[in-house]
């Protein structure tokens, strides 16, 4: 009766989002479906706030090779100057995301059972590893290197190897120059663009690790090994070359997203969803005792991944609408949001559980903060801190909602990959189209459209996500198979995956 | 030198070596017949038990330090898992629920020579009751014979 109740107050925060969408289905149905075929043509960005008015003038011209990435679409009009400031804030948000990377290993590594921790550490580390490759060869310039064929759906190769980012004065004497990364093209401000491209790699390690979580205890290591490789390359890459490059046909109808409630966490989410398709359940769920075999990890990486957290959000100012400080006063209002958010949800989850439940449970305080942490990233430097509380309390109990929903359908998203970053990314980038207020304009400031754009970049971002993985996994199942076998698995993928044990006390 | 301890069950392998040391235990019942056989002569029966209770976690000390409070200098104790008429409980992550059969107990397990059977089967009952379902329960089981392994004694003296 009480679940009832809650899903339906659920539902009704929902669907509150969801009138002006209704209202606006018209609007809708002309953008959709022209959004990504039309995407490189002006009269697909109709839709773009002041941010971006520049902006349908000058996409046809031609990318000038020899400027800046972010300023390949648009030519500065001011020349970019190194900002030492913004560049140490940045080095420092680089390293800080990277060790969400360790603390979202102890985050799952601690809900597993025993016999399958180390897997579950090595789905996020080897992460590190393979995108840490993949980005510098070809990742980077997939995502962030100028637009191939002027679709605004992927990059081209020209940044291979990081390509372009040293560039040789003096070959004899070893003289270089670094090439700048320049957001705002009305300020001088800018890093080096190999900084900007190492925090980038951070956030493509983290995206493909999240997914994981779904198919901890039974993926096969080399199929999810692959997984990493494929993913990361074809649909990580474009996903980020949509939102955050200058070309993206999402950047440039003008959909927000801070510091990737889109490209990392609704995508990450989805994917998890449709990669289970085609794993299916762990042997024995869902009756089977699974319940998590070290909890103190798990609130560890919670601390972890609240901590780097701030590089991630904070850190984001740097590709901030309307300023080039990467270390100003954007970044201190994600830093602020992102302090407030995370403390309402762990509360509002904490609380629902307490009513619905009966006890407030440790797991359910960390993962109320991880989901407010979600949910906060694409509105992160767009919404005033007050909005950010709403969001994190509603984060709390739409989360909340979402894993309860999963324990009813009884389908086997391990760790809650789907539950909470997938619910918590679409919510979120849906809420930063009504919340937002600083730099751009959503549903409470009177701008009905941004809602809208929102939702397309929802759907578009979830469809593609969905459906390519659909394909990636289907094709490894069909080839080296995803599962271990029924044995190994039993046995748990520690010994059988990587011929060790955790503990051995 | 190896000893071998004639039992009524297992026949000696070496029949011609009796027990080294004789404890206080007494000579065996056995019938006569058993008893002209050479080896059987030395079969000795000794009366002690091996009481095993089934106790509450936290009542352990209490139950120690009424114990070394009446004289017993050794107790072995393991950690068990059970369930008696005190159901097992319910556990909830993240909306998975799952029920815990088992609930952890502590098992003690006492050697004792017979005549001090009922002031240790009392004290136990005394020091881990809590008056509420789920305080365990005594085993006395028979016996058979004990060795102290450092001295080779056996019998009562053994423990």
């Amino acid at each position: 009766m009480k679940l009832k109740l809650y899903l339906a107050s659920v539902m009704l925060v929902i669907l509150a989002g969801l009138i002006p969408v209704a209202a606006m289905a018209e609007e809708k149905k002309e953008g959709a479906p022209a959004a990504p075929a039309a995407a490189a043509t002006p009269a697909a960005a109709t839709a773009t706030p002041a941010a971006d008015a520049a902006k349908p003038a000058e996409a046809p011209k031609p990318a000038d090779p020899a400027a800046p990435a972010a300023a390949a679409a648009t030519p500065p009009d001011v020349k970019p100057v190194l900002n030492t400031g913004d560049t140490a804030w940045m080095l420092v948000s680089s390293a800080l995301v990277l060790l969400m990377i360790p603390g979202l290993a102890l985050f799952y590594g601690g809900m597993v059972r025993q016999k399958n921790v180390l897997s579950t550490f090595m789905h996020s580390l080897v992460a590190m590893g393979i995108v840490g490759v993949q980005w510098a060869v070809i990742g980077y310039s997939l995502s962030f290197g100028p637009d191939m064929a002027k679709m605004g759906l992927v990059g081209d190769f020209s940044k291979f190897m990081l390509n372009g980012l040293i560039i040789m004065k003096d070959a004899a004497s070893g003289g270089v120059e670094y090439a700048l990364f320049q957001n705002y093209t009305k300020e001088p401000g800018a890093i080096p663009e190999l900084v900007f491209a190492m925090y980038q790699c951070m956030f493509a390690m983290i995206t493909v690790a999240l997914i994981s979580g779904a198919m901890a205890e039974r993926v096969k290591f080399s199929a999810y090994c692959l997984f990493v490789l494929l993913w990361t390359t074809l649909v990580y890459d474009p996903l980020a070359h949509w939102v955050w490059m200058t070309d993206g046909w999402l950047f440039k109808k003008g959909a927000l997203d801070f510091a990737g409630g889109t490209v990392v966490h609704l995508s990450s989410g989805i994917s998890a969803l449709a990669f289970l398709i085609f794993l299916g359940k762990r042997h024995g769920f869902p009756n089977e005792r699974m319940a998590p075999h070290n909890l103190p990890l798990t609130l560890l990486g919670v601390g972890l991944l609240w901590f780097g957290w701030f590089g991630f959000n904070a850190g984001s100012a740097i590709v901030g609408v309307n300023t080039s400080d990467a270390a100003g006063g954007l970044a201190g209002l994600a830093f602020a949001t992102t302090t407030i958010a995370p403390a309402a949800a762990g509360l509002s989850w904490m609380f629902a559980e307490w009513v619905h439940s009966g006890k407030p449970s440790a797991l359910g305080f960390g993962s109320g903060v991880v989901a407010g942490l979600v949910v906060i990233t694409p509105a992160a430097g767009f919404v005033q801190p007050g909005a950010a509380l709403l969001m994190g309390i509603m984060a709390g109990l739409v989360c909340y909602g979402g894993i309860l929903l999963k324990a009813k359908l009884k389908y086997d998203d391990s760790l809650d990959a789907f539950g909470v970053h997938g619910i918590g990314g679409t919510f979120g980038a849906i809420m930063t189209g009504v919340f937002a207020t600083v730099g751009a304009t959503g549903l409470l400031a009177g701008n009905f459209k941004q809602l809208m754009i929102q939702l397309i970049a929802v759907l578009a971002a979830g469809a593609y996500a969905f459906f390519v993985t659909l394909i990636i996994s289907f094709v490894l199942e069909k080839t080296i198979g995803l599962r271990v076998d029924k044995e190994d698995e039993i046995m748990g993928l520690d010994q059988t995956q990587h011929s060790e044990s955790g503990y051995n006390m | 030198m190896e000893v071998v301890y004639p039992t009524r069950h297992k026949l000696p392998i070496i029949l011609a070596v009796p027990p080294v040391i004789r404890g206080q235990c007494e000579m065996s019942p056995a019938p006569d017949f058993f008893r002209r056989l050479p080896i059987l002569a030395h079969k000795e029966v000794c009366k002690m038990k091996l009481i095993e209770a089934i106790i509450k976690p936290f009542k352990l000390d209490e139950v120690k330090d009424a114990l070394n409070a009446i004289g017993i200098e050794g107790i072995t104790i393991s950690e068990v898992k059970g369930f008696g008429r005190q159901k097992g409980h319910t556990e909830l992550y993240r909306g998975a629920e799952y029920v815990v059969d088992f609930i952890p107990k502590i098992k003690m397990e006492i050697a004792v020579s017979d005549e001090l059977v009922s002031k240790v089967v009392e004290t136990i009952q005394t020091s881990a009751k809590t008056g509420r379902i789920g305080d365990g329960k005594i085993f006395i089981i028979n016996l058979e014979d004990a060795v102290r392994i450092r001295t080779g004694e056996n019998g009562a003296d053994a423990i």
